[in-house]
């Protein structure tokens, strides 16, 4: 304790600082872990709230035109690029680092897939965004250039994950709950995918070839025979316990699973699917085929909406397995009997419209537990590629039957719903008016892809890229089940407000909504506007 | 202190009694006399002591005295009465003796503790204020800071909230930086937390409010010192003092929580009036009327028609009556013995705080004890040696109530509806995973304790080697630790069905937690000084040096499920184990030197400089040099006022001028790039969570000290014989160089953008201070008032945009930007005549919607950019910071008795509120207080609210001028009333003096603040502040 002036030296005792990192291929790949957190875990009941396939008790302000332009955040703040800061810091250091050069460009591939996986969603959000491929100083130039081209992006997209593809192990060579290469290749057969078809809605060049870079991507992954529908034999409760599997680890149809292991890491999804504040709308169930193929519009088998139980008679089986009704156990009591329900929840807090989404719900009362759920979730699932290939496909005028047999028909197989044919067969009076002339097959694909994928969280990605926001106009798509004065007698009393053909309207005082162009983007923030006048607001806002 | 040695003890009886025991004892002499007051009144109760011995006794009614004494020629006598100067006598063999006592001219002759000194206060030149113990005694303080408040102008404190063991915080002079910063306070030199402190030990309390009074005390002092002293032993016979206090306190502000009827039908007309339908059906609100009307005939829970598992709730609680007691109790004693024999001085205290929180079902508490001890000895002439030792250990103790609770939670909730019964019928608790049971948390959730021990030892010389010239040198040691187990237990959860008993939301899965924090200081300092007196020339040198270096070094260490819920230990559970831990340090070093010149007590004149450095600044940015100077003038004492002086007792103007450094911002090693990780992400590989690892901020490597540039003027008078003193100051307080983020950028960068030293403010403020003291007979009063502002303006800052949502030059600081109101809506014909507000929010006006004023006249409600040029149509609205803050005390007593008052206020202040709590529903999990059922409907066309909604929620409750609350308020702090036992009750029993007393905290508030917030603590989530009636008894031996 002299005067010596070295007794100001003082340094961290508890972390780690830049100059003393980047020292190995270990440090490297602790650094790329860091971002696995990003990708999605359990969603909840809320995933696809903003469609038209679900009514949440709260009106979607977004979809009723409440938004407005805000001042700051709305999804372009400094946290948000913070990531994509992170993968550049990466990008910039990783040479630094000494090591297995197999090992290093792993590393690096998990960062430049993460990179493409943040630049998407923004993609998705804003459209045209500017491209940052280095961790800007405060003083760097390309602060405050213009946006680039949604060409420009979505090629940097791709090329980030074409050296993920081509640097990250395969499947079998990781451990579980690792990126690999078919789990890359799953995630660009879905970007190629949803840019294609958004360019070629709105006749921006080079869409073939995206669709073309989807359909391969999705192609290699077939190809690869690594992974199949999961199929038992039981078309009645495989599509259900598909998604109520402890260990998705070695599933066949499970690209990429999140694991949540008991105490370590849980979810809350079962308690909260059951207080969901929403429902599926009834746009959305009669969306769902008869199982003879054919829509409820044209199948003998329909026997129509009178009752909740008649409904759901003779539908593709992911009705039954994907909405509460009186077959599918609700809850099995620890005194061994199971508990199901004979009238469809009319409530704010559990379900809106009577149709209760049940989808990922377990009857367990050990998975209600508040935020003890331990059941895995996907984060790539095969049957995705497999809509997306077929999409993909048919978008290029190149699905042909053996194509649907690879793909649409083998998730039909599944649930015992007879087999979609290159001719389609039928003119369903009911295909959604999406504006503009849709074949047939595209017709029916994109009805396949809506009811496997239901609750997964990629209605609203759809609706964007198909250019087909006029869907919402539907009043179909705010309204539940019907009730009948015999069924309405069932309840012990009933108060919701039904419009002139007795379905329940879940927002009886607001007016149908319109859809405004503008929507298809996301609104930036004044702040950054002012920041830097090179940029543009989005059209309409 | 005063307080307790004297008492106006008067009566014959009482001296002869005392006369009667020296007779008993001693063959010896006996003096006489006579005491009177400069107007020749005679004074009573005077005590009268014998220098070198333990001999004393008081005056009677007529001012007469008789001491024995060892010999008339030899020794002295001394005189001591509240409010006279103390006057001694030299005996010279007469037999009687006639003595006059001089009023005291309190506040002026003073000597105040300084920067390493003890100065008069009338030779001071900085802006300096002190009070002495007074203002402390007899109140039921929880902490130093609370006894604080209003007593010192411009010294504002922060009294934090109602829970047991709650902190004060505190500021000198205003804003001080957009970082923050607040003064230092040393007790007894040494940073202590003055909220672990006795307040009984505390014998005065000193601010140092400008730049030149403070910057002796350098790295840290920049906004201000708070120096408090502890007491020391007084030279006298050794002396026992008991002080003892009980109160009951209550709960200031209760909120009242709509009932179960208004709820369901508030909350169905919410929900309609955002788009939805009824919330709760025909049958539900039946249930619920049923209850309501007639609790003993109906349940307060039914089945739920579509879930025979689960009940649905419709009873009627009243959950501020279920979780709250009306009264909790506190209990403060304490004991001290102190005196000065020979050559050694000492002071020893053992205190004991016990206080009672409100929970109804928990025993929430906060202990706090306290052991000091003082010690001095003058070894021999040119040496003295001192130790000082304190340990304060607290104890806190609450519910654990859930996973993400902390310890101050209000245990109230946000979500607790009247329906919810605490009880299912069959005496479970209720809740159903759906809803927070707070009976529930409180009773069976587990515990968290904390346990602080904070141990000082200090100890130090003064060597004299020669006649004024001192060489002083200290050393301070602290040891702090905080050791916290929380223990979460799990609360099991039932429903309607007996065999679906799942676990509680947020209490699974149970564990244990400790968390040991381990915190040294330490602390050493050296200066001399050397004064000088050429004839009229007086002069003073000091030079020093100081070093502190503070290390914090914690770990926590975490287990889940407990084997047994109640045993909480890390080897009785068997589930994941976490652990973390950290270590940082930080230390200043500084050179000072000082000095004085004082020129025939009319010319003072003092100048300071320091070289510091501060090991959170890099190398070659670590050491700046600081200087300050000051001077007064006393006019008084000038020949030419001479005239005058009989009506102006002391006038003095002073000024000063000078640079302090600021280092405490941007943590402990802001110019280092540090990569933070993360042990436990929220992702498996291989069955194991994955570690992680941060990239760095952007830091920048020319970081440098904050300056404080500080000019101040001042004023001191005494007038009326010295009745009326006061003193006026008027200060400037320019903070340079703060450091801020840097000039803002696209967000593209990803990450903040890093400090630098790039904004500049300045504070404008003034403090007055008047206090009045006189003497009539019997009754003897003190009045006095504090009366400060100040206001902060940024001026320097980068914001080339000039965006509103940041700061600018010339932002004031406080100020809230809103919309002007017009009104509500009345008719849709109302919305469509007015400016489009679609910008506000873009969804459908409805009438009962707020209506603002289109300002900019361009037909439509907007912000604009949000910036200077164009802000739409916001405008300032008001200003958030208080403003005149103010106090008025007052003290009197007549004969046995005493009586003291203190009112506290802030002149003037805005809030915005908001939350559920002052706006009803902001989602249909609020749960509104009564106040919210103003709002808009049909045939309340005159309310206060708007129509009440979730979805336009965002456009009617932007800040505005209708919602913005005036927080204004006058408080009366204390009021009290002692009385001391007469002395002939207590003569025979050797007691010196019993005074016991009541007193009343908080017990009127005037504002116009809605009633459901306290002007202190405009918050809901923390326990409220309280008001307390107690009982004290003060006892000396």
């Amino acid at each position: 304790m002299g005067s010596c002036k070295n007794e100001l030296e003082l340094y961290p005792e508890d972390a780690l600082s830049d100059p003393s990192f980047w020292k190995t291929d270990q440090d490297l790949e602790l650094y790329a872990s860091r971002f696995y957190t990003n990708l999605p875990g359990a969603m909840g009941p809320g995933a696809d709230n903003q469609s038209d396939w679900y009514v949440s008790n709260s009106p979607n302000g977004y979809l009723f035109g409440t938004s407005v332009v805000p001042t700051s955040g709305g999804g372009w703040s400094n946290g948000d690029w913070y990531n994509i800061r992170a993968c550049n810091y990466f990008l910039r250091n990783y040479s630094r680092a000494k090591g297995s050069q197999t090992k290093i460009n792993k590393s690096v591939a998990m960062v430049r897939f993460f990179r493409a996986w943040e630049y998407f969603n923004k993609l998705k959000y804003f459209g045209e965004l500017p491209w940052v491929n280095t961790d800007l100083q405060v003083d760097a130039e390309q602060l405050f250039t213009a946006r680039d081209s949604r060409q420009v992006i979505a090629d940097s997209i791709v090329a980030d994950l074409d050296f993920a593809i081509a640097n990250l192990p395969a499947a079998k060579e990781v451990k579980s709950g690792e990126l690999h290469k078919y789990a890359a290749l799953a995630f660009k057969s879905r970007v190629c995918l949803y840019e294609g078809t958004y360019r070629k809605y709105r006749n921006i060049a080079g869409w073939e070839q995206l669709l073309q870079k989807s359909a391969s991507a999705s192609q290699e992954i077939i190809d690869s025979k690594n992974y199949s529908i999961w199929n038992n034999g039981q078309p009645a409760t495989d599509y259900t316990n598909l998604f109520l599997q402890e260990d998705l680890s070695k599933n066949s149809e499970c690209i990429m699973p999140r694991i949540y292991v008991p105490e370590l890491l849980m979810h809350n999804n079962t308690r909260q699917l059951e207080e969901s504040f929403t429902g599926l709308s009834k746009s959305a169930v009669e969306s769902y085929l008869c199982k003879d193929g054919l829509p409820i519009g044209l199948s003998a088998q329909y026997q129509g909406d009178q009752l909740p139980v008649t409904e759901l008679e003779n539908r593709d089986p992911r009705l039954l397995q994907t909405i509460d009704n009186p077959k599918l156990p609700f809850k099995n009591l620890e005194n061994g009997t199971i508990q199901y329900r004979k009238l469809p929840m009319i409530d704010p807090q559990y379900c809106t419209t009577g149709y209760y989404v049940m989808k990922y719900h377990s009857p367990d009362p050990a998975q209600w537990n508040l935020g003890l759920s331990t059941l895995d979730v996907f984060i790539f699932r095969y049957a995705e590629v497999l809509l997306n290939h077929a999409e993909a496909k048919a978008e290029l005028g190149q699905c042909t039957q053996a194509v649907l047999d690879q793909t649409i028909n083998p998730i039909r197989d599944r649930v015992a719903v007879a087999h979609l044919k290159e001719n389609v067969g039928f003119q369903d009076p009911n295909w959604p008016a999406y504006g503009y002339n849709l074949g047939a097959l595209v017709q029916e694909i994109r009805r396949e892809r809506a009811v496997e994928l239901v609750g997964e969280g990629f209605r609203w990605d759809d609706l964007v890229r198909w250019k087909a926001g006029k869907l919402i106009e539907n009043p179909k798509t705010v309204l539940g089940i019907r009730v009948t004065d015999a069924l309405k007698s069932q309840y012990s009393s009933f108060n919701k407000e039904l419009d002139a053909n007795g379905l329940i309207k879940v927002y009886p005082q607001l007016a149908q909504r319109k859809w405004n162009d503008k929507m298809y983007l996301r609104p930036l923030p004044i702040d950054q506007l002012t920041l830097n006048d090179k940029l543009t607001q989005n059209p309409g806002w | 202190m005063a307080a307790i040695l004297l008492g106006s003890v008067h009566g014959q009886q009482s001296s002869a009694a005392d006369l009667q025991n020296y007779v008993n004892n001693m063959q010896q002499v006996i003096i006489r006399g006579k005491i009177t007051d400069t107007q020749h009144n005679n004074l009573d109760g005077v005590s009268i002591y014998y220098e070198g011995s333990s001999t004393a006794t008081k005056s009677d009614a007529n001012g007469n005295f008789q001491i024995q004494v060892n010999t008339k020629t030899h020794g002295a006598l001394r005189f001591r009465l509240i409010g006279y100067k103390e006057t001694r006598l030299s005996l010279d063999g007469k037999d009687f003796y006639t003595v006059q006592l001089e009023p005291e001219t309190k506040v002026l002759d003073e000597i105040v503790t300084v920067g390493y000194a003890r100065e008069k206060k009338i030779n001071l030149t900085g802006a300096v204020a002190s009070v002495d113990a007074k203002v402390l005694e007899d109140r039921p303080l929880t902490n130093l800071g609370r006894g604080l408040q209003g007593v010192i102008g411009n010294l504002t404190v922060g009294v934090g909230n109602g829970a047991p063991g709650n902190g004060s915080s505190f500021n000198v002079r205003g804003l001080t930086s957009v970082n923050g910063g607040g003064p230092l306070v040393l007790v007894d030199g040494a940073q202590v937390n003055p909220n672990m402190i006795n307040p009984a030990d505390v014998e005065s309390v000193t601010v140092l409010k400008d730049a030149a009074s403070a910057s002796i005390y350098g790295t840290q002092a920049a906004y201000g010192v708070i120096l408090i002293t502890t007491k020391k032993g007084k030279e006298g016979p050794a002396k026992v003092s008991v002080q003892s206090n009980v109160s009951v306190n209550s709960p200031l502000r209760v909120p009242q929580y709509v009932n179960s009827w208004e709820f369901v039908n508030f909350h169905n007309e919410t929900n309609k009036n955002s788009g939805g339908g009824d919330y709760y059906d025909q049958n539900y609100m039946d249930h619920v009327y049923a209850y309501f009307t007639d609790p003993r005939h109906n349940l307060p829970v039914f089945l739920d028609p579509a879930n025979p598992n689960k009940y649905l709730y419709a009873g009627n609680t009243d959950w501020i009556a279920e979780t709250r007691k009306k009264t909790a109790l506190m209990q403060n004693h304490s004991v001290s013995l102190s005196g000065k024999s020979d050559k050694v001085n000492y002071y020893g205290s053992a205190g004991v705080l016990d206080q009672g929180g409100f929970l109804k079902h928990y025993d929430d508490r906060y202990q706090r004890y306290n052991l000091n001890l003082n010690l001095s000895a003058q070894l021999n002439n040119w040496l003295e040696v001192r130790m000082k030792t304190k340990y304060n250990h607290a104890f806190r103790n609450t519910p654990y109530g859930m996973n993400s609770f902390g310890l101050e939670e209000g245990f109230y909730g946000a979500d607790l509806r009247p329906l919810m019964p605490v009880y299912h019928p069959d005496g479970t608790f209720s809740g159903q995973g759906s809803w927070t049971n707070m009976v529930a948390l409180q009773e069976v959730s587990g515990n968290r304790k904390h346990k602080e021990n904070d141990v000082w030892a200090g100890g130090g010389f003064t060597l004299t080697p020669l006649k004024n010239w001192t060489v002083n040198m200290d050393y301070n040691f602290n040891m702090y630790s905080i050791n916290k187990k929380y223990h979460g237990k799990e609360i099991l959860e039932s429903t309607a069905n007996p065999d679906i008993v799942t676990v509680y939301p947020h209490t699974t899965p149970s564990r244990v937690q400790y968390t040991n924090d381990d915190n040294y200081y330490q602390n050493v300092r050296a200066f001399t000084d050397y004064a000088l007196k050429l004839d009229k020339h007086q002069f003073k040198f000091l030079a020093g040096y100081d070093y502190e270096k503070k290390t914090y070094r914690w770990f926590n260490a975490e287990r889940l499920n407990l084997i047994s819920n109640d045993l909480a230990s890390l080897g009785q559970a068997i589930g994941e184990k976490y652990n973390n831990s950290g270590e940082r340090a930080n230390a200043t070093m500084g050179y000072f030197g000082r000095i004085n010149y004082n020129y025939d007590d009319r010319y003072l004149i003092e100048l300071n400089g320091r070289y510091d450095g501060s090991s959170r600044f890099p190398t070659n940015k670590r050491f700046v040099f600081f200087p300050s100077v000051s001077g007064g003038w006393r006019i008084s004492n000038e020949a030419f006022f001479k005239g005058l002086k009989t009506h102006v007792n002391e006038l003095k103007v002073r000024a000063s001028y000078g640079d302090l450094g600021s280092q405490s911002q941007g943590g402990d090693y802001p110019y280092i790039p540090i990569m933070s990780t993360n042990g436990e992400m929220g992702y498996i590989v291989d069955g194991k969570r994955i570690t992680s690892v941060n990239p760095p901020d952007l830091v920048s490597p020319n970081l440098t000290w904050e300056t404080i540039r500080q000019f101040n003027f001042g004023l001191d008078f005494a007038i009326l014989n010295n009745r009326l003193n006061g003193s006026f100051d008027w200060y400037r307080r320019n903070t340079l160089d703060m450091i801020t983020s840097g000039t803002p950028v696209p967000a593209i960068l990803g990450t903040g953008v890093p400090q630098s030293n790039a904004a500049d403010l300045k504070t404008i403020g003034w403090e007055l201070s008047l206090g009045w003291r006189d003497r009539k007979g019997d009754f003897s009063y003190g009045l006095s008032a504090i009366l400060s502002d100040n206001k902060g303006t940024i001026t320097r800052y980068n914001n080339p945009q000039g965006s509103i949502w940041s700061h600018y030059p010339g932002k004031v600081w406080g100020e809230i930007w809103g919309y002007e109101t017009e009104g509500l809506f009345q008719s849709d014909a109302e919305i469509k005549e007015h400016a489009d507000q679609s910008k506000v929010y873009g969804g459908t006006w409805h009438p009962g919607d707020v209506k603002y004023k289109d300002l900019n006249g361009d037909g439509e409600i907007s912000e604009g950019k949000g910036t200077l040029a164009d802000h739409g149509d916001l405008k300032i609205i008001g200003y958030n910071e208080p403003r005149y803050a103010f106090g008025f005390r007052g003290d009197m007593a007549w004969k046995n008795f005493d009586f003291d008052f203190f009112f506290q206020g802030i002149g003037k202040r805005d809030v915005m509120p908001g939350g559920n709590q002052f706006w009803g529903f902001t989602s249909e999990w609020s749960v509104p207080f009564k106040h919210a059922l103003d709002a808009w409907r049909e045939d309340n066309r005159d309310a206060y609210f708007p129509r009440s909604s979730y979805d336009n929620a965002n456009g009617n409750r932007k800040t505005q001028t209708r919602y913005l609350q005036n927080a204004a308020y006058l408080r009366l702090k204390t009021l009290s009333i002692g009385y001391s036992l007469p002395k002939q009750l207590l003569a025979k029993a050797k007691i010196d003096r019993v005074r016991v007393y009541v007193t009343a905290e908080n017990l009127f508030t005037v504002t116009s603040l809605l009633n459901i917030y306290d002007p202190e603590l405009v918050d809901f989530g923390k326990p409220p502040l309280f008001r307390s009636f107690s009982f004290g008894i003060n006892l000396t031996l």
